[in-house]
């Protein structure tokens, strides 16, 4: 027997002696192998389908005092180090950037992500993933978009594809992200529901909730592990269009 | 990994005097895990009925885990990843060795994983010839200092930050860093030089998960550090190794679940990063891993599901029992000779290793409840923990004088009579060995308890002859 058919022999075994039913219902090995032959599209069982439709939805915590949303969102923003300035249009984004660098008076090269190419960005501004750079000892500082930000954690939440590379959130030295107030959701489920609306199950979603820690020596809070030690939000008025 | 539970009780005496240990433990109690947990938990007034939810989802799942299983397996195939099944952890170590093989890695970056700690996978990577780089900070610490973690999510705990500056520069200067360092930010720094080159070096990167997603195929990884994340996006491959009770029907209920992580772990309210993933670089993408493999790892848990120690499938690795609990306060992760302390550990070590080498586990608890009381997935600790003892008693596990003082005890017991009979000599007895001080400073029979305290003598009659005199 193989490991597969063995395990799943094994927890067939087990559900069935702890529910106490009778000796043998343990499936042959035949229909074991046959129970998900590679590639097909296995269906719960009918009675387990069933289950879940009836279930309802589990319990959303409530978000606090709060009832404006961006106010929520920054409040948790504000405890786990992200900073964060208003603007009025994306127009202003790229002296944002700008303005922020000088501010934290951080030097090195700006990577943008492919999907903010259209903005006007610094001529020796790099475009893509940050690998190349990385390798070279380069310190970089990212500007990517997002998919949406969620209120109740103060995550914001990107999503891997063509024109957004994740490596972007988690090499770079320091990360700017992008949000239009319209991104803005309640709850971690509303991101599971603008991931059902993309195409195919993406390869990557990234919620971010601040820049990387650690507290592995004597579990004394020290920023910047192996992620970005900076993380900032460009909090765009305008909608996304 | 090799247990040593069978030395608990010569590693806890050696543990409470050790002052270093004692300096690393403080800090545990100090940095308040237990403290910011409340304070996290207090700012939920949905709570209890989240962990109520939590508990019907779990069960759900482990009765129809053959199921969600499949449902996750064909769904990682339709992603473009491959799924590996392990009944042992020999079977998981020779899956993840064979891909490395096949790719020919040299260097395998790693997360955290503590069913990675259950196989020994660093070792039979290592056997296997490959170089495998713990990335984790504080599973780095250990894994240059070659120990077992000590607390599932502060692996290096008992590490004091001296010690981490001596096995930095023991262990750094190979790469050019000569200078001894001491400032906590500076180790942290130099951590993240000597590791970044790693993760971008590294053939293969290995991590856990947190929870697995059937509707989706997805799996849900959660850091603070984001090396999960570097391990995952940056090599050409990706392997992901998990125990098959991680399953969960839909996104949803890992929200449900996530809820109740962070804050029952280190008082967060979320971790800084939580990422759901599923299978190899989509055309087009720029980056990413162009192989995905999961390894689905057994290792006794059929067993537990079989059994009376069921529930504790729910465990969702939060280390909230043992910030809770006294004696690993006392004692440390490392007393507990494998790779999960606490309570938690003292439940799966004998389930997973045999009670043989682990009798001493169950026992090492004071059934004050604690753990049970903070556990998100509202698991009975101490009654599992009873489970093992009692099994223990019945296959004549039991350290023999304990198990003939309990006999003896409970033949005197059944028989009223001889009891108030015995029981008023020996407090006589008592009373006339303390020679009025109103303690016994030594025991027959009993000098491992005497040895650290005084016995209190009885003070009056028995408890019986009080009783009857005063009613
Ligand atoms: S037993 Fe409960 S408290 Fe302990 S690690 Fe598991 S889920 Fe957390």
């Amino acid at each position: 027997m193989n490991p597969r058919e063995q395990v799943l022999r094994n927890i067939r075994g087990a559900i069935n002696a702890r529910k106490g039913r009778a000796g043998n219902s343990v499936e042959s090995d035949a229909a074991l192998a046959d129970a998900n032959p590679s590639g097909a599209d296995y269906q719960l069982p009918a009675a387990v389908s069933e289950y879940l439709d009836n279930r309802g939805n589990p319990s959303k915590p409530s978000l606090g005092e709060h009832t404006d949303m961006t106010d929520r969102l920054l409040d948790q923003m504000q405890q786990v180090q992200i900073t964060v300035t208003r603007l009025q249009t994306s127009r202003e984004v790229p002296a944002a950037v700008q303005e922020y660098l000088q501010e934290q008076g951080i030097d090195g090269t700006l990577i943008v992500s492919p999907a903010l190419n259209s903005m006007d960005w610094p001529a020796d501004t790099l475009q893509g993933v940050p690998r190349a750079a990385a390798e070279e000892g380069t310190l970089l500082t990212s500007v990517t978009p997002c998919l949406c930000a969620v209120a109740e954690t103060g995550s914001v939440v990107t999503l891997s594809g063509d024109a957004t590379p994740n490596t972007l959130n988690f090499l770079p030295d320091n990360h700017v992200v992008v949000i239009h107030q319209d991104q803005i959701v309640n709850h971690m489920e509303d991101a599971w529901k603008l991931q059902r609306d993309s195409q195919q199950v993406p390869r990557a979603l990234n919620f971010l909730t601040g820049p990387s820690r650690t507290a592995d020596i004597e579990q004394t809070l020290e920023l910047g592990a192996h992620g970005p030690r900076r993380m900032h939000v460009l909090l765009v008025a305008e909608s996304r269009r | 990994m090799q247990v040593r539970s069978q030395e608990f009780k010569l590693r806890s005496s050696e543990a409470l005097l050790d002052d270093s240990l004692r300096a690393a433990l403080g800090n545990v109690v100090s940095s308040g895990f237990a403290a910011k947990r409340a304070s996290a938990v207090a700012l939920v007034p949905e709570w209890q009925r989240i962990r109520d939810e939590a508990r019907v989802i779990k069960d759900h799942v482990l009765d129809n885990l053959d199921s969600y299983l499949l449902q996750y397996e064909s769904q990682v195939q339709a992603n473009g990843g491959q799924v590996h099944w392990a009944a042992t952890p020999d079977d998981a170590n020779k899956a993840i060795v064979n891909i490395c093989r096949s790719v020919n890695a040299k260097i395998v970056t790693k997360g955290k994983s503590m069913v990675g700690e259950e196989t020994g996978l660093n070792e039979a990577l290592e056997d296997a010839g490959f170089d495998p780089v713990e990335t984790d900070l504080g599973e780095y610490i250990i894994q240059l200092a070659e120990e077992p973690p000590s607390h599932i999510i502060a692996p290096a705990i008992h590490k004091t930050k001296e010690q981490v500056s001596d096995l930095f520069h023991q262990h750094h200067q190979q790469y050019g860093l000569q200078d001894k360092i001491d400032d906590r930010a500076d180790l942290v720094a130099e951590a993240r030089t000597v590791l970044r080159k790693k993760f971008l070096d590294a053939d293969v990167g290995i991590t856990g998960a947190n929870f697995l997603i059937a509707e989706t195929g997805q799996h849900v990884l959660v850091t603070n550090e984001g090396n999960g994340d570097l391990t995952s996006n940056l090599p050409k491959v990706q392997i992901v190794i998990v125990g098959i009770e991680k399953v969960l029907p839909t996104l949803e209920d890992a929200a449900c679940m996530l809820r109740m992580l962070a804050r029952s772990a280190t008082g967060q309210h979320f971790s800084n990063y939580t990422s759901i993933m599923s299978g190899p670089r989509r055309e087009g993408e720029l980056d990413g891993p162009e192989q995905f493999h999961v390894v689905l790892v057994d290792n006794k848990r059929t067993g537990m599901l079989a059994s009376s120690l069921h529930e504790m499938l729910r465990c969702i690795r939060c280390g909230a029992c043992m910030n809770h609990c006294p004696v690993y306060g006392s004692v440390g992760g490392h007393s507990y000779g494998w790779v999960y302390p606490g309570p938690m550990g003292s439940v799966l070590t004998p389930a997973m290793q045999g009670l043989e080498k682990t009798r001493d586990l169950p026992h090492a608890c004071t059934l004050n409840g604690r753990c049970a009381e903070v556990c998100p997935m509202s698991i009975p600790l101490p009654s599992l923990l009873r489970e093992h003892r009692r099994e223990t008693f019945e296959r004549g596990l039991m350290d023999p004088g304990m198990r003939y003082g309990i006999r003896f005890w409970a033949a005197v017991a059944k028989r009223p009579r001889l009891y108030r009979a015995a029981t008023s000599i020996a407090v006589k007895v008592l009373a006339t060995m303390s020679r009025g001080s109103g303690r016994i400073r030594k025991l027959p029979l009993a000098s491992a308890w005497t040895q650290g305290r005084d016995m209190p003598a009885p003070q009056g009659d028995t408890f019986m002859k009080l009783y009857r005199k005063s009613r």
